[in-house]
């Protein structure tokens, strides 16, 4: 619907992020640990375009191998993440619902952690992990819902989402405890605090299938995510069927933190913020602001991942302590706006 | 669009909320159901929009209210209730009064040029045309309530149904907004706690007390001093100026 409300325009909107994400891949694409000239990356991009021999290998490595990889997925879970942020939000009626504050991010991580040392799943051979992932956040997702049972209240659903998150983060630590393969215990803990090292191009077609059939689903049901911005009782008045959509939501939602957690770990608050932000910018219809969320979610961990590779470099800050440094503030925030416990 | 109910009972905890309920209600008429607290009023209007789902127990135009899907019930009645602190203070008039079409979208569908030229004349017919673009969290109680009641318009709707809706309201808005549902094109259902208003504007009104249908008729049949004092328990007195008003006045 073309209405002009308070909020900036639509276009124009759409095309600030868009050129601001192009900016911020081509400022990761140039810093790192080693810096990289722009008439470099470019020949290096051209020749690999045009598949010419490549003159300078490491650039080629870094840039090819190494970095565009690296931000490529790193956009893919900004925004993947940030949409499950929305449609948390909504179905719960809740600013602060988002997969880290509400434990499932941790639920999918002792999901694949489970399936790595204990070796559970292994029916599904290479998908193991992920079908672990995808199991541990729902359950989580399942809890955290039945345990709010339709309250509203911020304080209840921070307080059911910290129970929810230090249980599976306590099941994680024990599995990892219990492990005697050293191996297994590395890679594990890989787990609990995020990473973007060591991305392969083939680790990018699963998520990039996931933020498709992400997206598509958001604007399949955007009318329905409207509706519910009128309370569950109106939308279920109005013909909704809440509880199916809500189970529905729930399930896409856990598919696509399990696919993220698995593939780069736990990153928390990307849901809460970005979903904060376009929310006041963009307006509350969900056509317009999925679109928004999406572009400004992986804008918001490129820019992230590329200060925590560059901050100290050659050291790299875990991406999951930027993010919980500028999450946390917006959390505090939202919690003392929603006037404690009260409705938002 | 006629109502009926047949032996409508409901029980919590083998507490009878509702017991044998009998009504038929039908045209363009604005039906009260009028009752002390905890008679069932609202128990009762949320068995007629399916909130609490029976069998076999309510009908539109004699079919079975369960026989309808979700939509097709929200096709047929409005729903109007004092739950505003759920909806979304961002939120435009405009948005909330588009949703009102959604009965009638599919999953696919958009709302589309003919919705929208609905929504603004609803916004035009209820004054709220200067308001569209205005959020929830900048309006007064009334203009809210005015503003849901357009979304409930918009549904296009043979049945309205309003629990309290005057409640929180000042004078102005409430005589405002049963004047607006004088002229709903269709059955409007709804309680009150004001027996005035429910006296001058309803056109039959069904009187409920500890879940049971104690009294029926027209304001004029109703609206007794004896009958009114027995309910409430409060001694009242009715002074009925013919063909103008009816003067409910509760007596110290």
């Amino acid at each position: 619907m073309d209405r002009p409300i308070k909020y900036i325009n639509t276009t124009a909107l759409t095309i600030i992020l868009l050129a601001a994400l192009a900016f911020a891949m081509i400022l990761s694409i140039l810093f790192g640990a080693v810096y990289v000239k722009p008439i470099d990356a470019i020949n290096t991009i051209y020749m690999y375009l045009k598949q010419l021999p490549m003159l300078d290998t490491s650039t080629h490595y870094i840039i090819m191998e190494v970095r565009i990889p690296r931000i490529l997925l790193t956009a893919l879970a900004g925004a993947i993440l940030s949409l499950v942020g929305v449609l948390m939000q909504t179905i719960t009626q809740n600013p602060l619902a988002e997969p880290y504050v509400l434990g499932i991010s941790s639920g999918a991580s002792a999901g694949a952690v489970s399936a790595i040392v204990l070796g559970w799943f292994s029916v599904f051979s290479a998908g193991h992990v992920y079908v672990g992932a995808f199991i541990g956040s729902l359950v989580a997702t399942v809890i955290v819902i039945m345990l709010q049972s339709g309250s509203s209240s911020t304080v209840r659903l921070v307080l059911v989402g910290m129970g929810v998150s230090a249980f599976f983060q306590a099941i994680t630590t024990m599995i990892i405890y219990s492990s005697s393969n050293e191996a297994q215990v590395r890679s594990a803990m890989f787990w609990t605090v995020g990473s973007f090292s060591s991305v392969l191009w083939t680790d990018i077609l699963l998520p990039f299938g996931v933020f498709i059939a992400l997206l598509i689903f958001c604007f399949v049901i955007a009318k329905e995510l409207d509706l519910l911005l009128l309370g569950q009782r109106t939308a279920a008045q109005m013909g909704l069927n809440v509880k199916r959509f809500q189970l529905a939501v729930v399930i896409m939602a856990s598919a696509s933190v399990a696919i993220v957690v698995a593939k780069v770990g736990v990153i928390g608050f990307v849901g809460l913020i970005v979903p904060h932000i376009m929310r006041r910018i963009s307006g509350v219809r969900h056509c317009v602001l999925i679109m928004h969320t999406a572009l400004c979610g992986a804008l918001f961990l490129v820019m992230t991942d590329t200060i925590a590779r560059t901050a100290f470099a050659p050291q790299e800050v875990p991406i999951g302590v930027i993010t919980a440094l500028i999450g946390a503030p917006v959390f505090i925030i939202i919690i003392k706006r929603t006037d404690y416990g009260s409705k938002h | 669009m006629e109502v009926s109910t047949k032996n409508l009972d409901f029980k919590v905890d083998n507490r009878m909320i509702l017991e044998s309920i009998n009504i038929q209600c039908s045209g363009n008429k604005m039906v009260g159901i009028l009752g002390p607290n905890g008679s069932g009023k609202t128990t009762f209007l949320r068995h007629i929009y399916y909130e609490y789902p029976t069998r076999e127990k309510i009908f539109f135009n004699q079919a079975d209210i369960a026989s309808f899907t979700r939509k097709e019930l929200a096709q047929r009645v409005a729903v109007l209730t004092q739950q505003m602190d759920m909806v979304d203070q961002h939120m435009t008039v405009a948005e909330i009064v588009s949703m009102g079409r959604y009965p009638y979208k599919g999953l696919f569908e958009q709302y589309d040029k003919l919705d929208m030229e609905l929504v603004d004349r609803i916004l035009e017919e209820n004054g709220l045309s200067d308001f569209s673009n205005r959020t929830l969290e900048t309006m007064s109680g009334g203009e809210i309530q005015r503003t849901m009641l357009a979304k409930a318009l918009a549904q296009q709707t043979d049945l309205l149904i309003l629990d309290e809706p005057t409640n929180h309201l000042d004078v102005k808005y409430r005589v405002e907004l049963m004047d607006m549902l004088k002229d709903f094109p269709g059955l409007v259902m709804i309680t009150l706690h004001d027996l005035n208003l429910a006296a001058n504007y309803c056109d039959y009104l069904y009187v409920l007390k500890d879940g049971r249908i104690c009294g029926e008729g027209t304001p004029q049949e109703v609206c007794t001093d004896l009958f009114l004092s027995d309910i409430f328990k409060v001694p009242f007195k009715v002074i009925h100026v013919p063909e103008t008003v009816i003067y409910v006045q509760q007596i110290r």
